[in-house]
């Protein structure tokens, strides 16, 4: 390059923000993202129907209150029925319905939330407790570190599905009971405490491993040399550098979560029916597919959502990754992109 | 008592001030000594420059004398205070006098701060000032070390490595010390922007008149920035004495095959009775009894393996030199 050594040399995409950034990298799968966001929040948005009848739609369908078909929900809002309506009720039909008549499109969108809703609080729980827990261990350090380690390391030792069934024998009465007799509100609760109970423990583990690496950087030396105390270092130094690895690691794990979440409802222990969620569609599409009869909407369709879901979310956070991470942002991607 | 040494610490320093004095300074990490005993003395407005072989332990001295490494033994005075008993609140003092450059320009910025906050850093921990008054104050400082005030607002990584630099010396110089320690200023820069950094840190010592500890390991750059030159061998200074003087008329075998090994225009070494050095250095966890130099030594004799010689001053040299050999050249 043949600038001077007084300009700085840097090509306009290092400078941009960290969100525009993020949208350059991503903006398909963030726009696929919203899309099926926007579509699983549509029951609301237009207004078709209040909580209540939505639940009642979608847990217990027709037989149980006939009024609520498709229909005559479309119908029974209050505005006149619009083209949306219109284009939805067609795509509802082309679904199907399950075996009980309840609409499969009206199960997957709260289904879909409520698999998002899982594997977003499951990353906020592993975010609070990851971080506080590797970051405590990590200034701790000596024995308190190692201490609090071995107990991250158990906890990975254990043996998943087997701790799940055990906490789900040993959880459901008593949080059932707490709950004033909800079983599907304590279901959800051992579920997030399930999956968060393990994505917390990488948390702690990345969390802990880049605190002890920025303590010792030269810049945080630096600060030291100019008199900082500790609360300075941590506010000013280490906290805002943990920002980028927590964002991450936090949007790769909404997808681990809804996949355990899958993974744990088609096994049965998760979510209980009537309550849908993605695992629990796809679950009772795999139980209606026999020898004989084969209603394959009820598996393509719950298993191409989460799919679609999972994929979108997992590029998402590699996007984010890019976006967020120095060591990706630094010279060689740019040049590389230059060189290009 | 320790008024009385630092009084006499004062005192000396070869008739100017000793800005910082450092008594028998000993760095060990387990069984490792990085600095194993050292003394010295720097006066006002002056340079030491401090070189050695990498791992010798320059960098441990460095972050050891501004203390971001406890040292097991030792004194350090500061304009006569003492640096390593100091409490919090008389060390957060301290520190406002003694700042540190670092080596590495890159890592020593903080990636997610702007230009401004990291300069005005030192400022602001040490409570200097209003926040209107640490911008003017942190403006002035770019504006010195040959920033433009529009670097106020950028990030690091927007700039070049002796740009960063550049950074890195208004951040030391904010809080107004008097000691800089630089640890190797400008050995990650390229060689087109040492000058220039060197430059910029001479004008500053003039202007300024700060007393300066500067490391590196690259010989010719000490022989034209330092008044004092200090030759550093395992955690031990083994030859100080006038820059020029240490590096035309090296006494000590070790500088002799360091200056020896100064590559020059004509492929002759330096001094052709040069006798080199032989073999690595051995390793810091196993120190050689006696003079730590003599498995490479070529004039090592029976008393060298046994008794380890201290730094003295030689008959005939009135200039000040002090050298570590029983066999000086």
């Amino acid at each position: 390059m043949g600038s001077s050594p007084c300009t700085s040399m840097v090509s306009p995409a290092r400078q941009l923000p960290s969100l525009r950034r993020l949208l350059t990298y991503c903006s398909v799968w963030l726009l696929v993202l919203f899309t099926i966001i926007a579509i699983a929040t549509l029951p609301w948005t237009l207004s078709w129907m209040n909580i209540q009848q939505l639940d009642e739609a979608v847990r217990h369908g027709p037989a149980v209150a006939p009024v609520l078909s498709m229909d005559a929900m479309i119908h029974s809002s209050d505005g006149p029925p619009s083209a949306i309506s219109g284009v939805l009720h067609n795509v509802s039909s082309c679904m199907g319905h399950d075996d009980l008549g309840r609409s499969l499109f009206l199960r997957l969108l709260p289904g879909f939330l409520i698999s998002l809703g899982i594997g977003i609080s499951a990353a906020g729980i592993a975010v609070v407790v990851g971080v506080l827990f590797g970051s405590i261990a990590a200034l701790a350090g000596g024995k308190i570190d190692a201490a609090m380690m071995r107990v991250v390391d158990v906890l990975f030792s254990l043996p998943y599905v087997l701790t799940v069934i055990l906490l789900k024998v040993a959880l459901t009465r008593p949080l059932t009971a707490l709950f004033g007799g909800e079983s599907a509100v304590a279901n959800l609760v051992i579920l997030l405490v399930a999956i968060s109970g393990v994505s917390w423990l990488t948390m702690a583990r990345v969390v802990r491993g880049q605190v002890l690496s920025l303590r010792e950087q030269p810049f945080v030396e630096a600060s030291r040399a100019a008199g900082a105390g500790w609360l300075h270092i941590l506010r000013r130094h280490i906290a805002p550098n943990l920002m980028g690895p927590i964002t991450v690691y936090a949007a790769l794990v909404v997808p681990q979560a809804i996949m355990q979440e899958a993974f744990l409802s088609f096994l049965g222990i998760g979510i209980q029916p009537p309550t849908p969620s993605l695992g629990r569609l796809a679950t009772e599409g795999v139980e209606a597919v026999n020898t004989f009869v084969s209603y394959w909407w009820l598996i393509v369709f719950p298993c191409a959502a989460l799919v679609l879901t999972l994929v979108a979310l997992n590029f998402v956070g590699d996007a984010l990754r890019d976006a967020l991470d120095p060591k990706s942002s630094s010279a060689s991607r740019t040049t590389s992109r230059s060189v290009r | 008592m320790l008024e009385k040494v630092a009084e006499r610490v004062v005192a000396g320093g070869g008739g100017r001030e000793a800005m910082l004095c450092v008594r028998g300074l000993v760095v060990a990490f387990g069984q490792v000594r990085a600095v194993s005993g050292v003394s010295f003395e720097v006066g006002s407005g002056e340079t030491l420059g401090i070189v050695g072989e990498s791992g010798c332990g320059k960098t441990t001295l460095a972050r050891a004398i501004v203390r971001l490494i406890e040292p097991s033994a030792g004194e350090v005075f500061l304009g006569g205070r003492d640096v390593l008993r100091a409490s919090s609140s008389a060390l957060l003092e301290l520190r406002r006098e003694m700042q540190i450059v670092f080596q590495d320009p890159k890592g020593s910025l903080n990636s997610k701060m702007r230009v401004g906050e990291i300069v005005g850093e030192p400022l602001r921990v040490q409570r200097i000032g209003s926040r209107a008054d640490r911008r003017v104050k942190v403006l002035s400082l770019l504006d010195r070390v040959g920033l433009g005030a529009s670097s106020y607002d950028k990030f690091p990584h927007e700039f070049s490595g002796g740009q960063r630099q550049r950074i890195g010396i208004a951040r030391a110089l904010a809080p107004d010390p008097k000691l800089l320690v630089l640890d190797e200023p400008v050995s990650a820069l390229d060689v087109s922007i040492r000058a220039q950094v060197l430059n910029l840190l001479a004008d500053l010592r003039d202007e300024l008149g700060l007393t300066y500890v500067f490391i590196s390991h690259d010989l010719g750059v000490v022989r034209h920035f330092c008044d004092r030159v200090a030759v550093m061998y395992l955690g031990k200074f083994v030859e100080v004495g006038a820059a020029g003087d240490v590096f035309s008329f090296p006494r000590h075998p070790f500088t002799r095959g360091m200056v020896g090994s100064i590559p020059t225009l004509d492929g002759r070494g330096r001094g052709e009775d040069t006798v080199g050095l032989t073999g690595e250095p051995p390793s810091p966890i196993d120190v050689p009894a006696g003079c730590s130099l003599h498995p490479r030594c070529p004039v090592a004799t029976e008393r060298c393996r046994i008794d380890a010689p201290a730094l003295v001053s030689l008959d005939g040299d009135d200039l000040g030199r002090i050298v570590a050999c029983y066999h000086p050249v």
